[in-house]
């Protein structure tokens, strides 16, 4: 799937003046492609991811999902090789339908602590993949995710007795529970040690070398060592980072 | 089993204390509802199973008798005093002007004793003119009671054909009473023939004091239905003049007197109910209002991984319907625990007849204090799911981490 971002802005009213917090992104997310999202603080990066990830309407602009083959439902007429209906416009679709695109087809871990605390680790692990189907069919997967986490001896506990670390594999692990196609992470690595950090950058690098789209947004300026697109976002204003162009710090 | 099924449920399995007390919040009011509705019931029964038997217009009692609460008990409670006068007052009586049939009864009371099987109220009457006792035994029993035979009020723990002994007598139970929620429910009656034995063999035992009156012509009171368009207070006072050592009063202004009583006490207890309905309704709002707010984040956090808004709402309401359902089963069982058993000492207190409703009713109520707990849990939260369900996912996500 390719993502597509078209001169998407959003704005917000701080007291009654307009507030622009992203400004005409453009931005392309592709299957085994790890996109890092850096900048600063306030500066828009969870207002455009979560405008991607179909959680956020924009102001004005879209964001456009190419499924790359076509949509079972809109299947070509045999014969004729025409496509139909290749891309879809996210904000286009009612709640009901987004809800679903986005459980069929994003794994998401949203910024800061975001477990089910009355669930345990594994029951986290499982849930994306209850709410339109049975457990029976992700079971196997989650073990799998926890294993390669490698936190499958924390099955059976509650978030609050997980240390950071542990908390944002599980809900990677959790995130990939239903196969998606694009994978966002917001700041997954803050409050983790560089070891910690590390690790979380190498699973995502493999997990975009497995074809799914990884987008991240982070503070750390190590997670150029292992992206593939790199932008930075300023005062809402997003810029692409060519290879080797890394402004110097404080610059 | 689906995990996001599942979630109402886990919630509160395990969030154990705020289960306990939104649970606690929802019990008291079905609480309220239950039992409230089986008092105003049981005061309402009491009073209807009072009037069929209060088949006399007037009641007349030794002067010595005459102060106004044993009056009451005697007409209301089925009390029975221990006093006593002549039986020729009887012929007195009915030789007044106006009034009509006349029939005497006599109280004895029996001792733990060893002589006695337990320790009850006896009342005789005399079969032969009684119109207020007899009717009401003839629903169990329709035969005639034959010499030493008695018949049990419903608190009373021997069965037909059992055997009881008072002052040495041995007596057979010809009929078990049903319930009327009065004293008449602790006490045993007997004809005159028996209780002219009974009363022999309690002088011989040297119990009941009846000082100078010939033991074999003693009666405790007199009830007495006025004739055809005779005044009934001017029959009382008629009386009151004409016989000497006795009160004559009427019984329906004192029925009317605990009517309007328990009218008032009905309406007591539905204010009561109305009360404690708006607060709890209104600490329900405040409590799921709470929860809700406090977990906005964890919404959001569903509706990241999918959940559409309509099933969001759907797990919400769930969830605060598992807890209304359930607080409203386990309130409403305190309350029929309370009420039910204790129905007997409620009663006294309130000084009030009080008979509990059948178990149709008592299904009926419960049904109602569920429903009404539960619909007091979805409107008191419906706002708050709403609102929960429409909330901007991005904003929810901001709040503390
Ligand atoms: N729902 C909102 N209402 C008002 N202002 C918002 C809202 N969401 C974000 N903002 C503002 O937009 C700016 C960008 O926020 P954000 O995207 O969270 O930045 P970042 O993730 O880069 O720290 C901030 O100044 C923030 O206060
Ligand atoms: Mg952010």
């Amino acid at each position: 799937m390719i993502l597509t971002a078209d001169k998407i802005s959003r704005s917000f009213l701080r007291g009654s003046r307009e507030f622009c917090a992203v400004k005409e992104a453009d931005i392309t997310l592709e299957g085994g492609k790890l996109t890092v999202l850096r900048g600063r603080s306030g500066s828009g990066k969870t207002t455009l991811l979560n405008i991607l990830a179909g959680l956020q309407p924009p102001s004005s602009g879209r964001v456009l999902a190419d499924y790359g083959v076509p949509k079972p439902e809109n299947a070509p007429e045999p014969g004729t090789g025409q496509r139909t209906e290749f891309v879809t416009d996210l904000y286009s679709m009612d709640d009901r339908t987004l809800s679903r695109f986005r459980n069929d087809h994003y794994g998401i871990v949203p910024q800061g602590q975001s477990a089910v605390a009355t669930l345990t680790v594994f029951e986290n692990i499982l849930l994306p993949g209850t709410i339109y189907g049975q457990d029976n069919s992700v079971r196997e997967r989650a073990h799998e995710l926890m294993e390669r986490m490698g936190i499958t001896d924390l099955k059976g506990s509650f978030p609050k007795e997980l240390s950071g670390g542990e908390m944002r594999r599980m809900a990677i692990a959790r995130a990939l529970i239903r196969d998606p196609k694009v994978l966002f992470a917001d700041e997954p690595t803050s409050d983790l040690d560089d070891d910690n950090r590390d690790t979380l950058f190498r699973i995502l690098r493999q997990i975009a070398d497995e074809g799914k789209a990884v987008f991240v947004v982070t503070h750390e300026r190590s997670a150029s060592e292992y992206s593939d697109d790199m932008y930075l976002m300023d005062a809402g204003v997003l810029r692409k980072v060519e290879p080797g162009q890394e402004p110097a710090r404080g610059q | 089993m689906r995990i996001f099924r599942k979630l109402p449920i886990l919630n509160l399995c395990r969030r154990p204390v705020r289960s306990a007390m939104l649970l606690c919040i929802a019990a008291l009011l079905s609480f309220t509802v239950f039992g409230g509705a089986v008092m105003v019931s049981g005061l309402r029964r009491g009073m209807a199973s009072l009037e069929d038997r209060l088949g006399a217009d007037i009641l007349v009692v030794p002067e010595e008798a005459a102060r106004k609460n044993d009056l009451e008990s005697i007409v209301l409670q089925g009390s029975t005093g221990y006093f006593y006068m002549d039986d020729s007052k009887l012929d007195e009586i009915a030789a007044v002007d106006g009034v009509g049939q006349s029939t005497s009864q006599i109280f004895l009371a029996s001792l733990a004793a060893s002589c006695c099987s337990a320790k009850v109220q006896l009342m005789g009457f005399d079969p032969a003119t009684d119109f207020t006792v007899l009717p009401w035994i003839r629903k169990s029993y329709t035969e005639d009671l034959k010499e030493m035979e008695i018949v049990v009020g419903s608190d009373i723990t021997s069965d037909e054909g059992d055997t009881l002994t008072f002052y040495d007598t041995d007596c057979t139970v010809a009929a078990k009473l049903t319930r009327t929620g009065t004293n008449y429910d602790r006490c045993v009656f007997a004809g005159a023939d028996t209780i002219r034995v009974l009363t022999a063999s309690s002088v011989g035992k040297k119990l009941n004091q009846f000082k100078e009156i010939d033991p074999n012509h003693v009666v405790s009171c007199v009830l007495v239905n006025v004739n055809e368009g005779a005044d009934i207070d001017q029959v009382a006072s008629a009386i009151n003049d004409s016989v000497d050592g006795v009160t004559a009063v009427r019984t329906t202004s004192m029925v009317s007197g605990i009517a309007a009583n328990l009218s008032g006490i009905s309406h007591l207890v539905r204010i009561l109910i109305a009360g404690v309905f708006i607060l709890a309704f209104i600490i329900l709002m405040i409590a799921f209002t709470m929860l809700i707010n406090e977990r906005k984040r964890e919404f959001a956090i569903l509706r990241v991984f999918g959940v559409s808004r309509r099933s969001l709402a759907g797990s919400v309401w769930s969830e605060i319907l598992l807890i209304c359902l359930t607080g409203a089963l386990a309130g409403s069982a305190a309350a029929a625990l309370v009420t039910l058993p204790f129905s007997g000492a409620l009663r006294s207190r309130l000084d009030m007849p009080m008979l509990s409703p059948g178990i149709g009713t008592i299904l009926l109520y419960l049904l109602l204090a569920v429903l009404i707990c539960a619909a007091a849990g979805t409107l008191s939260s419906f706002w708050n799911v709403s609102r929960v369900s429409r909330a901007d996912i991005s904003l929810a996500l901001r709040q503390e981490r």
